[in-house]
């Protein structure tokens, strides 16, 4: 076990590096001289031209890169342009607000999606099999943003049940049901568009169970039905679920920008947002970079959970 | 069959192939045959695309057929609700006729969809075939680099390319390009491995056919269908990144609107004029559901073995 979680760490420093140097390149590619942003119109070129030795952007560029990633690694991303104060310390302000929403998202995604996969397997071409596949192609289709505004629609201004956006409301102080109020929304609308094609991707993986021997087995020992699909046909299911709830992770992590943007709830994806309408450029690269590497390490814990889930991974 | 006549002709060693064309000919046209017949028997499937077809009319036509000039600002009538006189989707921020804004605005979210999935299908492809083919070390750097965009989250990359880039529908293009090669390239890869093995191939091969030959006469043919059902999945995929962009306000500068912007700037009257928010998402919805509905038919109809999820 010890060396297959070795093994498995040692293999994402690649796509690791792939990723610094992607985000570098994008760095790079932002158009002007970062030398005189940063001292402005009235600066001189001698000023300039010091400026730019002291950045270290007369380097060649492997070199640059190499600099930057050592101040990358020691959590320095830069300065945001409008706040000034460092990238990393904003992100890190608005890290709880995503984990909490990406985390609730997908427990709404998993306590839908799940079941109604389950039972889409078990009566393939019933109605409940018919109607997953439809909300499956609806979610798909649907821009998470559109699905907000329908909800703070329906549920705050017509109904009047939720608050229309923000974290907290200034008045209440901070309180847990406070937050609660305010998360439901987003999170549900973050959460239903991946339901489906959560549920679509347990059904198949079920059903790929279904038809192994051991449930057959199962079934002609007598056991009941309900045994052998939730104990029998759902704990082999487990690893291709793992990998799909990793994978919609990515999706949740992506669409959380978007969610955050029209819920004005303020994590990583806000900044992003607000990074891109006062065209902060580091807040926004450090926030890609920050997102993607959250993504890998999701990944990787999924990884590393097959090797618990499935002992035949570890040793094959 | 006169191309086959010809070949036979014109290359001696590949009279044997001559079936073996034809044989590659049918299964064209029984790709273009159970296609018609898939959209003839399922209602929806044709209801998507004619639906498609009208939108691309609409956005082609629409200098002549915008009932008001989409940029004709009129403070008076700001915010006015759907059904209007004269204006029958209401009006925005600015007073400016939502349809017509809508059908200009169809002019920009189109290419800005259809042109990434286009490309992205023949890069993807070109890059899944040559990965697969080759083999080795070539294929082994292309698959992690492929790895690495596809590291990112879901539109992150585009979003962070298109940040840098500036806003601009070639940039939005571009953005929701990238991201959609790798899929296309790793289908593509895993078909030609596949593929490779096969008797046909291997046949192909004994004959001493080259390998462009092997490539665009034997695995491409039988790629055609994986190719198209994930053209057309793929296109409802970048229906949404693209108007997700627009809507992160990366896509067109004002007063130009693609549907995402629109739908960002009625955001804002939510309260009192709803429909300036709803209605333009409503038609990315709709535009992405017609692709998704079209990918699912295909998929039904020409590969039972490819899964239905």
């Amino acid at each position: 076990m010890r060396r297959y979680v070795a093994v498995r760490i040692l293999s994402t420093l690649p796509v690791l590096v792939g990723i610094s140097v992607l985000v570098f390149a994008l760095v790079k590619a932002v158009p002007g001289d970062p030398a005189s942003a940063l001292l402005g119109p009235e600066a001189t070129p001698q000023d300039v031209a010091m400026l730019r030795d002291a950045l270290g952007l007369e380097k060649p560029l492997p070199m640059q890169y190499a600099l930057w990633l050592k101040k990358a690694l020691a959590a320095d991303l830069g300065r945001s342009i409008q706040k000034r104060v460092p990238v990393t310390d904003l992100l890190f302000s608005r890290l709880r607000n995503t984990v909490m929403l990406t985390v609730t998202a997908m427990a709404f995604a998993l306590a839908l999606g799940l079941p109604a996969g389950v039972l889409a397997a078990r009566r393939a071409g019933s109605a409940l099999d018919r109607a997953t596949m439809v909300v499956a192609l609806f979610g798909n289709s649907m821009p998470v943003f559109w699905l907000g505004i329908l909800l703070i629609l329906v549920f705050s201004v017509h109904l009047g049940w939720f608050p229309t956006g923000g974290t907290a409301s200034l008045r209440e102080g901070p309180s847990f049901g406070n937050t609660l109020r305010h998360l439901i929304l987003p999170s549900l609308a973050l959460g239903l568009v991946t339901v489906g094609g959560l549920a679509r991707l347990t059904r198949s993986a079920m059903l790929e169970i279904v038809g192994q021997d051991y449930i057959r087995t199962a079934r002609a020992k007598g056991l009941s039905q309900y045994r052998t699909i939730w104990y029998h046909a759902l704990k082999n299911a487990a690893v291709p679920i793992v990998t799909i709830v990793g994978a919609q992770f990515g999706f949740l992590l992506g669409g959380a920008v978007l969610t955050e943007t029209v819920f004005g709830w303020t994590g990583i994806g806000l900044l992003i947002y607000e990074g891109i309408a006062t065209r902060d450029l580091p807040v926004v690269l450090g926030g890609v970079l920050f997102v993607a590497l959250a993504f890998v390490i999701v990944n990787l814990v999924t990884d590393l959970m097959y090797g618990y889930l499935d002992p035949r991974i570890r040793y094959g | 069959m006169a191309r086959s006549l010809r070949v036979s002709q014109t290359r001696p060693e590949a009279s044997g192939l001559s079936t073996e064309n034809r044989l590659i000919r049918t299964l064209d046209r029984s790709i273009t045959g159970r296609l018609r017949k898939s959209l003839l028997s399922d209602p929806f499937a044709m209801a998507a695309l004619v639906f498609l077809v009208l939108i691309g009319v609409a956005a082609l036509m629409a200098p002549q057929i915008a009932p008001h000039d989409p940029y004709e600002v009129n403070l008076m009538r700001r915010l006015s609700p759907i059904g209007t006189p004269g204006h029958l989707l209401g009006t925005d921020e600015l007073g400016r006729d939502i349809a017509s804004r809508l059908l200009w605005g169809g002019r920009i979210s189109l290419p800005v969809a259809i042109i990434p999935t286009v490309v992205a299908l023949v890069v993807g492809t070109a890059v899944g075939l040559a990965s697969g083919y080759v083999g080795g070390s070539p294929d082994q750097v292309i698959m992690r680099v492929l790895d690495v965009v596809m590291a990112f989250p879901y539109i992150l990359l585009a979003i962070g390319i298109a940040a840098v880039l500036g806003p601009g529908i070639f940039n939005a293009i571009l953005a929701v390009t990238v991201i959609g090669i790798p899929v296309i390239a790793r289908l593509m890869r895993s078909t030609v491995l596949s593929l490779r093995e096969q008797e046909f191939v291997l046949a192909a091969t004994a004959s001493g056919a080259t390998t462009s030959r092997i490539l665009f006469r034997h695995i491409l043919p039988n790629s055609v269908s994986i190719l198209i059902v994930y053209g057309s999945l793929g296109a409802g995929a970048k229906v949404i990144a693209s108007a997700s962009l627009g809507f992160l306000g990366l896509g067109v500068e004002p007063p130009q609107a693609d549907w995402g912007s629109m739908l960002a700037a009625g955001r804002v009257h939510l309260l009192v004029a709803p429909h300036a928010a709803t209605v333009p998402g409503l038609l990315i919805f709709a535009f992405a559901l017609a692709f998704n509905v079209l990918g699912e038919a295909f998929r039904d109809a020409l590969d039972p073995r490819m899964p239905t999820s």
